[in-house]
This record gives C-alpha cells, sequence and structure tokens, in this order.
C-alpha cells in the first residue's frame, strides 16, 4: 500500500461511506472488503476506535442500538464548508432583497440553494438555521411540490381549463373551474392567479390549500373565462391629497404619476390599470395618508364600505 | 474532549492519534483554506489531544495522506505565500447551471442596490462558495463581472447610506433640519428635531434614519432625502425605546390562515377568532401593517392605541368622503 497513513484512509473512508448511508459494523467491513486500497476486513474494535477518531474531530455519530438496526449514523460532520453567523444574517438579507425582485421561478431556485448549502455546511445548529431562513421569515418551502408548481405552470401557459378543488378558510371545500394565469410569490406566499366564474377580480390561491386538480374541457365556461382574461384592465385613478410626487412611495403597480400642486389641498394623482383590487386595497388602507378614489366607483365604494365598518368597529 | 451530544470523551487511548492529527489538519485547511506549517504546528500544539509540534517532514508525510484521500492541496511555493493551499473541500458543493446563473444574477441585482456593505458581504460569501465548488465548476461562477451602471439616484442613495450609518455608529445625538409639507401653494417649511439616530433603512426605494425623538420619547423614522441639514451634539445617545404589548383579534379568512410574525403569541384561537399578543419598539409599523387586513383585524389594546387605529380610519375616511377636484386632462 502506498498511503502514508493507513489508518487515516480507513477512517476517512468510513466518514465516506456514512455519509451516503448509516452502517453496521459489518457493512462497512464488507466495504473495507471490497475496496481497492484496503482489502481486508478489520475487527470491530478497530472500527470503534474509527468511529471514535471521527468522534474526536467533531463527527455527530450514533451508537449502534435495536433502534438503529446496530448502525452508525452520521448525524453532523465539521469538514463541510464553514459559515458564520454573520454570513448566514447576510445571505438571510439577500434573499429577502431578492423576493422582492426575482420572478417565482428564480425565488424557489434560490431557496433550493440556500438550502443545499446549508444542508452541506459545517453547522452544528444548521436546523435551527434552516427554521430561521424560512419558518422564522415566513417562507413557505416549496421543495416538496415543485412537481404540483410545474404542472400547474405548464397548464397556465397552455390555457387549459381546470376543475379545481380549494379548501378555502372562509367556506371550506369549493370545487370551482378555474383558468390558471401564473404565479405569483407575494411574502413567503406562493399563489396561482387566474380566473373564476362570476369573479371580476383575479383570483389568488395559495398552493397549498389547492386540493385537487383536473383539465376539462368545457367550451363555454373556458370562452367565458378567456374573454375575461383578455378584456382590459379596469382604469384605477386615486388622489393621494397633501402629498407630492418625491413624498410618494411607489405602489410597485406600473402606476404614473402626475403632481398636481396648484389645487387646494394639493394632490399626486395616480392612474394604473388592474384587476387586483384585494391587493390594492390593502396598499391603500396601509399606506398611511388620506386618499380618493375617482374610479371605479365600485372601488371607491368597497373601499369606503371597509372603513365606515372598521370606524364602527373602533367607536364601539 | 467530549462530543457535542456528550456521549463520547475523547482521550488518546480510545482513538486513533495519527489518524486524528491528519485530519485534524484537514478540517483546519477546510476553515482557513491555506496554512503554512508553523501555522499547521501552532495548531496541532493548541489541541489538548495532540499537545505538541511535529518536524517539517512528518507535516509534509500527513499532507501526502490527505492528498492521496483525494484532496486538492498546492505546494507551498513564493507564490502562495509558501502555505499548503486546499483547491477546494474534500466534500465539494454541487451546484446546478441554474443555481450558479441565479448566483450571477443575485450579484447584479445586489451590486446594483445602495448599500455597498451588503455586496461586499455577499461578495465574499460568494467567494467562499466559489472555493467550495469543484475545480471544473469554479470558473463558471464570475465574480469580477462589471456590475450594471448604477443610476444617479443609487449612487445618490449610497452616499447618504455610508453617512448616515457612519452618524449610527457615533452614536452621539443629532439636531436635525427636517422638512415637512407646506400646504397648497405653500412651499416645503422645515422642522427642527432632536434624534437619538439608531439605523438607516431602506424600505422600497428610500431610505430612512430610524430613531428615537428626544422630546417625544417616540421611535421616529425620517426620510433621509428630507434632512436638510444636521448637526451633532456633544453627548451620547442614552435613550431606549421600552417594547409595547400590542393585543389585536382576526377574524374570517384572517383568523384560519395568519402565520405568526416573529415576537407574536397567541392569546386564544377559537373557531372564529384568532387572537394575538405582538410585543414591539416599534408600534407605527405594526399598526401600518394591521390596518391592510381592514375590517379582519381590531386592536383591542392598548387603550391609546386603539384611539390612534380609530383616528387613523376617520382620517382615512375624510379623504374619500370630500369632493375631488375636477380632473385636468
Amino acid at each position: 500500500m502506498e498511503l502514508l497513513n493507513v489508518t487515516a484512509y480507513r477512517v476517512f473512508k468510513i466518514l465516506c461511506w456514512l455519509m451516503e448511508a448509516p452502517l453496521s459494523a459489518e457493512a462497512l467491513n464488507q466495504r473495507f472488503a471490497q475496496d481497492a486500497r484496503t482489502r481486508k476486513r478489520l475487527s470491530s474494535d478497530s472500527i470503534c476506535l474509527y468511529i471514535n477518531t471521527l468522534r474526536a474531530l467533531g463527527c455527530q455519530i450514533t451508537r449502534p442500538s435495536k433502534k438503529n438496526g446496530f448502525c452508525y449514523e452520521l448525524l453532523y460532520q465539521p469538514l463541510g464548508i464553514p459559515w458564520n453567523e454573520k454570513e448566514i444574517e447576510t445571505l438571510i438579507r439577500v434573499k429577502t432583497f431578492a423576493e422582492n425582485s426575482f420572478s417565482y421561478q428564480e425565488v424557489l431556485l434560490l431557496h433550493q440553494f440556500i438550502k443545499k448549502v446549508l444542508q452541506q455546511a459545517a453547522l452544528p445548529n444548521r436546523e435551527h438555521w434552516l427554521q430561521q431562513i424560512f419558518a422564522q421569515s415566513r417562507t413557505v418551502d416549496y421543495e416538496p411540490n415543485m412537481t404540483v408548481i410545474n404542472d400547474l405552470q405548464s397548464h397556465a401557459k397552455e390555457q387549459r381549463l381546470l376543475l379545481l378543488t380549494y379548501d378555502s378558510p372562509v367556506n371550506g371545500q369549493e370545487r370551482f373551474y378555474f383558468l390558471p394565469d401564473n404565479w405569483t410569490y407575494r411574502q413567503g406566499i406562493l399563489y396561482l392567479n387566474g380566473y373564476q366564474l362570476e369573479r371580476e377580480q383575479i383570483t389568488l390561491l395559495r398552493l397549498e390549500r389547492i386540493l385537487k386538480y383536473e383539465t376539462v374541457e368545457h367550451p363555454d365556461v373556458f370562452q367565458t373565462l378567456l374573454n375575461q382574461k383578455l378584456s382590459i384592465e379596469p382604469n384605477v385613478v386615486i388622489h393621494f391629497l397633501g402629498i407630492s410626487q418625491k413624498d410618494f412611495e411607489p405602489l410597485n403597480m406600473q402606476e404614473t404619476l402626475r403632481d398636481v400642486s396648484d389645487a387646494s389641498p394639493r394632490y399626486l394623482e395616480v392612474t394604473l390599470r388592474t384587476r387586483e383590487f384585494f391587493i390594492l386595497k390593502q396598499k391603500l388602507l396601509s399606506y398611511g395618508l388620506p386618499f380618493n378614489i375617482l374610479e371605479p366607483e365600485s372601488f371607491r365604494t368597497d373601499v369606503r364600505d371597509t372603513l365606515l365598518n372598521m370606524q364602527k368597529v373602533y367607536s364601539s | 474532549m467530549t462530543s457535542v451530544d456528550g456521549s463520547f470523551t475523547a482521550n488518546a487511548s480510545n482513538l486513533n492519534i495519527s489518524a486524528y492529527r491528519v485530519l485534524y489538519i484537514l478540517l483546519h485547511l477546510v476553515r482557513f483554506q491555506a496554512l503554512n506549517v508553523m501555522e499547521i504546528n501552532h495548531l496541532l500544539s493548541e489541541n489538548a489531544l495532540i499537545a505538541k509540534t511535529f518536524h517539517e517532514e512528518t507535516i509534509s508525510s500527513y499532507i501526502n495522506t490527505l492528498r492521496k484521500l483525494g484532496c486538492p492541496i498546492q505546494r507551498p511555493s513564493s507564490r502562495n505565500g509558501f502555505k499548503y493551499q486546499l483547491k477546494y473541500p474534500p466534500f465539494p458543493l454541487h451546484l446546478n447551471d441554474e443555481e450558479l446563473e441565479i448566483l450571477q444574477k443575485l450579484l447584479i441585482l445586489v451590486s446594483s442596490q445602495p448599500d455597498e456593505e451588503l455586496h461586499i458581504e455577499f461578495l465574499d460569501i460568494l467567494q467562499k462558495i466559489k472555493w467550495a465548488l469543484p475545480s471544473a465548476k469554479q470558473e463558471l461562477l464570475m465574480l469580477e463581472t462589471n456590475p450594471l451602471p448604477l443610476h444617479a439616484s443609487v449612487e445618490q442613495h449610497r452616499e447618504l447610506l455610508r453617512k448616515y450609518r457612519k452618524l449610527c455608529r457615533d452614536a452621539l445625538v443629532l439636531k436635525v433640519v427636517y422638512e415637512v409639507d407646506g400646504g397648497a401653494n405653500t412651499p416645503a417649511s422645515t422642522t427642527l428635531l432632536t434624534i437619538e439616530p439608531s439605523q438607516v433603512v431602506q424600505e422600497g426605494q428610500r431610505l430612512y434614519l430610524v430613531g428615537v425623538d428626544r422630546e417625544k420619547h417616540q421611535r421616529v423614522k425620517l426620510n433621509l432625502e428630507k434632512i436638510v441639514s444636521h448637526r451633532q451634539l456633544p453627548s451620547k445617545i442614552e435613550h431606549r425605546l421600552k417594547p409595547v404589548n400590542i393585543v389585536f383579534q382576526l377574524t374570517g379568512r384572517l383568523a384560519k390562515t395568519y402565520r405568526l410574525y416573529p415576537d407574536e403569541t397567541v392569546v386564544e384561537k377559537t373557531k372564529t377568532t384568532f387572537t394575538i399578543r405582538a410585543k414591539t419598539s416599534d408600534y407605527a409599523s405594526l399598526l401600518t401593517r394591521l390596518l391592510k387586513y381592514g375590517i379582519h383585524c381590531e386592536v383591542l389594546s392598548p387603550a391609546y392605541i386603539r384611539q390612534e387605529m380609530k383616528q387613523h380610519v376617520e382620517r382615512l375616511l375624510s379623504g374619500l368622503s370630500q369632493e375631488s377636484p375636477s380632473r385636468t386632462e
């Protein structure tokens, strides 16, 4: 054997094999017997000594017991890429930044990359950091759902009508026709956008609430929903009162702005086209400045009713 | 030496010490990427199980063993500062082309935004990732690419960010002349504030200085572009805002789908309602979020914040109730 330290080789090989799967002393010995460089079986004392050497290096390896089929299981090894807390925090900041700019596919790819990096990292508290990156930052981990995501995306691309069962938080299980349009990633959640009968607004369905779906042929329903999709988005005009363009924090809905500073009170006219009235309403309620909705009238009434109801709640 | 799970105490008699030495050197080469003989000896002597130094030739034989194990370690030379350099780790990171592309795109994105610190820190992370890739893939991750030309406003924001971050680090009280909106047909006026600066944050496309207003004992968030001038006072910041406990109740769809934020705890969950306690030192931001939930969220306590919500709703209603100015085409 040309190796200078045979034992180091054996210990290292045990680590490599345990990284693939938990193994018993017998299974390790079979591998040693087949290994071109060792070609011999070792005593269980030797294997135990080698496992202890790995433990002394910082590897976490379980003791063989009835519970684990008398296998050595590697829970952690320290030869992965070393990351410190600050670097992981930077990764979280970059992730948050990217989620506001990337498409949903790019966001999911980025999550997959971060998971891969952390899973191979020399971080004894890896689970804690994975928790920080996903659960704590309110990000759903969609890796297990990739097949469904890609399947629904292809139906959206091919404009296929779906009959879908949805677990609505308000109405319980519902079954309806749905023409999917695209996925949207918003604040850690993936939504399937699309069109539903008797709903003017675009419908956003949370992936984890989609229980079942199948493609169906129903020309009348399909045509109605397609017309809805192809129709021009309603025009929305909002006046933000007492504010100039300089102070306006964008709604990020492709709006155009016009400063009207010679009026009394002065206002900023914001014009946009959208079907996402639910999102727009949320943005307006939390914007923090008085506004007036000039059109469409139905949206103005809806927002006004909400505010009147809120006023009643806080007056009681 | 006790392992993390506490079940194993290592001593020289229950392990193979020579194999341990070899792998201990590898462990540190993974951590530092390059080490010279002196540094290796220092690490070996500091380790309680080894506690001695070795001849250069012994170290060289250990390194040769690592090479035979497949670890790509370069010979020490004047080019690498006479260090043993590990070209990539024993268990490299396998990224597919799509993942490499997304990193490249992310780098361009991060380099084109105002926060230079974030860019530098991210670049360091990418350097490490590049090193962790198998050598054939390392060239595919290009870190020296030219970022997109910076928009003038980004350059301006970078300058502001640098300036105000330094002021936060100085931890001195600031006198700030701050622009406030004028009324109709009147130019903007200014107000004088005494601020204890704590951090600079970016929200959307704006940068804000977050701090405490010394006179009002309130957290404030000032748009950096509206700070006309500032002056540091010779007194250190001392104010610490006490966090407020806000209890709010969700109903309808939200009660069933709400995901707790950090610092939120469940007070009560029924079939139709979800009551939550949030602990925050920035209640203004919390209220902004709660407002967006509309009729499905009610602040229950404390009373003064409930009152503030009421005033806010009334202010919004006043906008919607008034006659709009006629639109000019």
